[in-house]
Order: C-alpha cells, then sequence, then structure tokens
C-alpha cells in the first residue's frame, strides 16, 4: 500500500446546510489504481460528499487534495482541467446533440483551437477536428454504440445514455472518474455489462470512484469501500471487512438492542 | 441516391446562379432594396440564432447592438473622416465590446434574469441615442453616406446588393465553421445543459461571455452595413419592437438551423411588404402566421423536426403509398 501513489486525498470534510450537517468530519486518501466504492443508506449523504469532492459545491470545512494539488474552493472547470470526470445519477446528456457530439464535447480542453483558428479553417483546425472524431469514434466502439454516432442523445434508451456519459467523461483523459448510481435503472444484465465496462475503463489507466445502492454490485466491483452514514464515515475497507463490519450492518439493519426492546 | 444527390447540386447551382444575377433580372429599385434588407436582416438573424438558439441565452436586445454598430460606424465616417472599411469594422468592434461588458454582466446570471437585463440594456441604448445630441443628432436621426472603397463608391443599388451578399457569405461561412468547431459544440452543451457542460471542462460563464462578443460582432457589422445604404438612421429604428421582430426571424426560421434565419428573414421582411395593400391588417396576419407556426411547428420552418422536415416526412409517406397502391392495382 506504501508504495502506491495517492490520488486523492480528503481531510477532515464537514459540510453544512444550515444547522444541518450533511457530511460531517470525513477524510480518507484514496490511491492510484483502486476502485472505490461509497455507499451508506439513503440521505447518508453520498451525493453531497460527491459534490464537494467534485468541486461542485465547496466545503464548509476541511481539503480535498487531487494529484498533490489543493483544489479546496476551485471551480468545476480547474477540477476538470486537473483531470476529473463525472457522471450524474438522474443522467445529464445533451439531448439534442448527436451521441457524437456529445463525446466531442467531453475532449473540449483535449482540443486545442482559437476562433482565429476556427473561422479561418485553418489546416491545423482541419486536422485537430478530424483527429477528434476518429477518436470519439473509438470511444463509441469501445463502448459499443458507434452505431448510434449520428443519433439524437436524447432518443437513446437509458442504458445507452449512460454509456454516452460515460464516453463524455472518457473523452476528457482523466485520471479520475465518478460514477454516481451508474446501475440506476438497469436490469441484471446491463448491470454485469456496466461491471466488465467499469473494469475495462480502469484498465484504461482510469481510477473510479462509485456511488451505489446495489450491494452486490459494489462488494463484486471494488477495492476497496467507504461506508457512510448520517454523513460521518464509519469505514474504509475492504468488501469482505466492510461485510463483516458491526458499525456497518447495524446502519443498514439497525440496532439489535432496540429491536430487542420492542420484542420485550 | 447518387442521382439524388446530383440534382440537389444541380439545383443548388442554378440557385446560386439565379441569386448572383438577381440585380440584371430585377431592376426594380424598391425591390432590389428589400433583397438588400433581407441579407442584412439576415445576418443578424444568424446572430440571434447563435446566442439564443446555439448558447440558449434569450436575448431580446439585438437591436440596441444593431444601433450601436450603425451609430458607432456613421459617426466616425461622418466626424473623422477615416476610410470605410475601419468605420464599418470599428462599428462592428465597438458592439462586439459593449456585448463582451453586458455577457461579463449576464455571466453568472441565469434564464429569465439575463432576458430583463437585455431588455433594460436595449432601453438605455436607445435613451442614449435619442439624448445624446451633440454625437448622435437626437431623434432627428443621423444621416451618412454610401460605402467607399478605396476610393469607389458603392453608389448604386447593384452594387449594394453585391456587398450585402458577399458580407452575408462572409459572416454565414465563419458563423457555420464557429457552430461546427469546438466552440459550437460547448454553446450546444451549455443549451442543453449547463451543469453537465461544466463538468465536461467548459468554462460555462466566459463562453457565455464569448457567445455575446460574437454575436454582437455580427449584429453590430449588420447594423453598420444597414446604416450606410439607408444612408439613415434613427433611433425609432432599435427599439424593443425590432428586437423581438430580429428573433422573430430566427424562431421562424428555426432556431438552430443556419438556413432558417436567412429564410425566416426574408418571411419577415418581405411579408410586410407584400402585405402593405392591406396595411392595416398586417401586424394581424404576422401574429397568426407566428401562432399557428409555433403550435403546430414549435422547431420553425428549417429547425431540426421542423416545419420543412414534417413536410418532407408526409411527402414520403403518401408518396410510398401511392407507390403501395400503384404495385397493388398492377397486381
Amino acid at each position: 500500500m506504501s508504495e502506491k501513489k495517492e490520488l486523492l486525498k480528503v481531510s477532515n470534510i464537514t459540510k453544512q446546510f444550515g444547522g444541518l450537517k450533511a457530511v460531517n468530519d470525513v477524510s480518507f486518501t484514496m490511491y492510484e489504481g483502486e476502485i472505490l466504492g461509497i455507499i451508506g443508506p439513503n440521505g447518508a449523504g453520498k451525493t453531497t460528499f460527491f459534490n464537494v469532492i467534485s468541486g461542485f459545491d465547496s466545503p464548509t470545512q476541511g481539503k480535498v487534495i487531487f494529484c498533490g494539488t489543493d483544489m479546496t474552493g476551485k471551480n468545476i472547470t480547474q477540477y476538470c482541467l486537473k483531470g476529473m470526470a463525472r457522471t450524474f445519477q438522474n443522467i445529464r446528456v445533451f439531448n439534442e446533440m448527436s451521441v457524437l457530439d456529445n463525446i466531442m464535447v467531453g475532449m473540449h480542453n483535449v482540443i486545442k483551437t482559437n476562433i482565429w483558428n476556427i473561422s479561418m479553417n485553418t489546416k491545423k483546425e482541419k486536422q485537430e477536428e478530424a483527429q477528434a472524431v476518429k477518436n470519439a469514434h473509438e470511444i463509441l466502439q469501445y463502448l459499443g454504440i458507434d452505431e448510434f454516432a449520428q443519433e439524437s442523445a436524447g432518443n437513446l434508451s437509458y442504458g445507452y445514455q449512460r454509456k454516452v456519459e460515460i464516453g463524455r467523461a472518457l473523452a476528457s483523459n482523466p485520471k479520475l472518474i465518478l460514477l454516481d448510481e451508474p446501475s440506476a435503472g438497469m436490469n441484471d444484465s446491463e448491470t454485469i455489462e456496466l461491471m466488465g465496462l467499469i473494469r475495462g475503463i480502469m484498465k484504461r489507466g482510469v481510477n473510479i470512484i462509485v456511488i451505489e445502492h446495489n450491494m452486490q454490485f459494489m462488494m463484486n466491483l471494488c477495492d476497496r469501500i467507504a461506508v457512510l452514514n448520517f454523513g460521518t464515515l464509519l469505514t474504509v475497507d475492504t468488501p469482505e471487512k466492510v461485510k463483516n463490519n458491526e458499525e456497518v450492518i447495524q446502519a443498514y439493519l439497525g440496532r439489535e438492542e432496540e429491536e430487542e426492546d420492542h420484542a420485550s | 441516391m447518387k442521382i439524388q444527390k446530383n440534382y440537389v447540386n444541380i439545383i443548388k447551382v442554378i440557385f446560386a446562379v439565379a441569386v448572383l444575377l438577381i440585380p440584371f433580372y430585377i431592376t426594380n429599385t424598391y425591390a432590389l432594396k428589400i433583397i438588400c434588407n433581407v441579407m442584412l436582416y439576415s445576418i443578424i438573424a444568424l446572430s440571434v440564432n447563435l446566442i439564443v438558439g446555439f448558447c440558449g441565452q434569450l436575448d431580446f436586445g439585438r437591436a440596441a447592438f444593431a444601433g450601436l454598430g450603425a451609430y458607432f460606424s456613421a459617426v466616425t465616417f461622418n466626424r473623422l473622416g477615416l476610410p470605410f472599411i475601419v468605420c464599418f469594422l470599428g462599428g462592428a468592434i465597438f458592439a462586439a465590446l459593449i456585448g463582451c461588458l453586458l455577457g461579463i454582466l449576464c455571466r453568472y446570471t441565469s434564464f429569465d434574469y439575463l432576458t430583463l437585463i437585455t431588455i433594460g440594456f436595449s432601453e438605455i441604448c436607445r435613451k442614449f441615442f435619442i439624448n445624446w445630441r451633440p454625437i448622435t443628432n437626437g431623434a432627428f436621426g443621423l444621416s451618412t453616406k454610401r460605402p467607399s472603397f478605396f476610393g469607389v463608391t458603392l453608389a448604386s443599388h447593384q452594387s449594394m446588393f453585391y456587398f450585402s451578399l458577399i458580407l452575408l457569405i462572409l459572416c454565414y461561412i465563419v458563423i457555420r465553421r464557429i457552430t461546427r468547431s469546438k466552440v459550437g459544440r460547448a454553446f450546444k452543451a451549455i443549451r442543453d445543459d449547463s451543469i453537465a457542460a461544466s463538468y465536461a471542462g467548459i468554462d460555462v460563464p466566459n463562453y457565455k461571455v464569448l457567445c455575446f462578443v460574437i454575436g454582437s460582432f455580427f449584429t453590430g457589422l449588420a447594423g453598420a452595413a444597414m446604416v450606410h445604404y439607408t444612408m439613415f438612421t434613427a433611433p425609432t429604428n432599435y427599439t424593443l419592437d425590432e428586437s423581438i421582430i430580429m428573433l422573430q426571424m430566427a424562431i421562424l426560421g428555426g432556431l438552430g438551423s443556419l438556413p432558417g434565419s436567412i429564410v425566416g428573414a426574408a418571411i419577415l421582411i418581405i411579408a410586410p411588404e407584400i402585405s402593405r395593400s392591406f396595411y392595416n391588417y398586417r401586424l394581424l396576419f404576422m401574429g397568426i402566421m407566428m401562432v399557428v407556426l409555433m403550435l403546430f411547428a414549435p422547431k420553425g420552418i428549417m429547425g431540426d423536426g421542423g416545419l420543412k422536415d414534417q413536410l418532407v416526412a408526409f411527402v414520403k409517406k403518401n408518396w410510398s403509398k401511392r407507390a403501395r397502391k400503384g404495385e397493388h392495382a398492377g397486381v
């Protein structure tokens, strides 16, 4: 473990909405080359936590250190430039744009051009654009949705839209992708396919953090799992240890004593 | 399929030649004037389309930018005696600068508030045109001269026709390139979902500003061309009504479709002129047209899934039906 490089370090993150502490004093470190899962019962603060580490919300207290840089308080664009990408719980694809364009939006910071090159349609601009189209098709092929390249993204089915979102995240050549409930609304076979896809992305040298409700999915996929409950971090450990952790079981199933009290 | 493509190309060439030769077979100055107006308004409609259709920012202040370009160009041309091209481009750049200012003010403003800001801004500009008499000559308006290049003045309507045509083609090409580039994709992404756009690494506030700058540049350019064409301008040309007409051109033609903007401009310029004989009902006619179109083809005429697409689908469906009937009859 010690030789692994730190990718994301979260220290003492607290996010407060009025009197409510949605995330309370969470710290952990994520290393390169692992899939980290975040689980927790409903309302545990998973999405808020995600929003904080992806730069959407700034934390009330604490620091987010990504790739050795303190990113606290920086805006989303700076997070993206540093190599972070994410997908959303309620899918956000660009409905009226073609699937290909959706992927190419993800390449926004990969394509280096300026307004002069664009208006003059210089050779450089043409080459870069052609290269971007080629790369986008490669990503689509990898995801198995190349046949829909010219289709409007809004017309695709839910599962395919997920893939478009993942493709868009991949297109920016990120170091870390945050997946917010990627298997929501998917059936079993689609979920298994998704798992394979995420492992494949991992092999491309991209690190992944996943939030999920689907326990089986998480236990099979993740190298380590962080458990949140009422905004506090219960544990960060391997799936087996998390499964047998007293606190985690209590968080999900309720306290035994309470039930006994009820019974008596 | 190939033959069809050839036909399309032939039709395109014929159309291009027909447009190029317009001044030779339409010698009526009144008609020529309208055509020039259509072309110049098309540029404005294109710029509106860029801001409203591509970037999704509902802008009600376009007329003010046409006015800024027009007044800047006319005033510098009259007062300073600079070469026409300098004043003309200066007008566009001035409009772009003011557009940048407005964009910066609206950077973090969401949809409806932005619309209100643009309305307020256009009123401010109009008041400026009326009240800054030493420069703008107030409500009396300002007269200026025709464009001239290297001592050659474009005095005739024919020469103005070619001037407007070249301007329109250049603007169209540049705007088309922008919309098909990284910048255009960023605009569309902001329109569809600004949060997802920012997570794709697009600097949303600055791209909004960029959109206003580019749009205002072209609006200002068209405004400057118009003032030198009509040789006169007055603050009444740059009211909110005018902005709404410009907006209608883009919406009628189909937001997101560049040829649509030209079609929209053509309809909204030509229709009132044709209907001058029943002038009193002109606005009623335009209003009904707008309502009907928005109800049945909200994407406009040339937009994606708009009136044109609907008609094409309708014709195709009926044709195939007829073909099938023919087969049945044959059997």
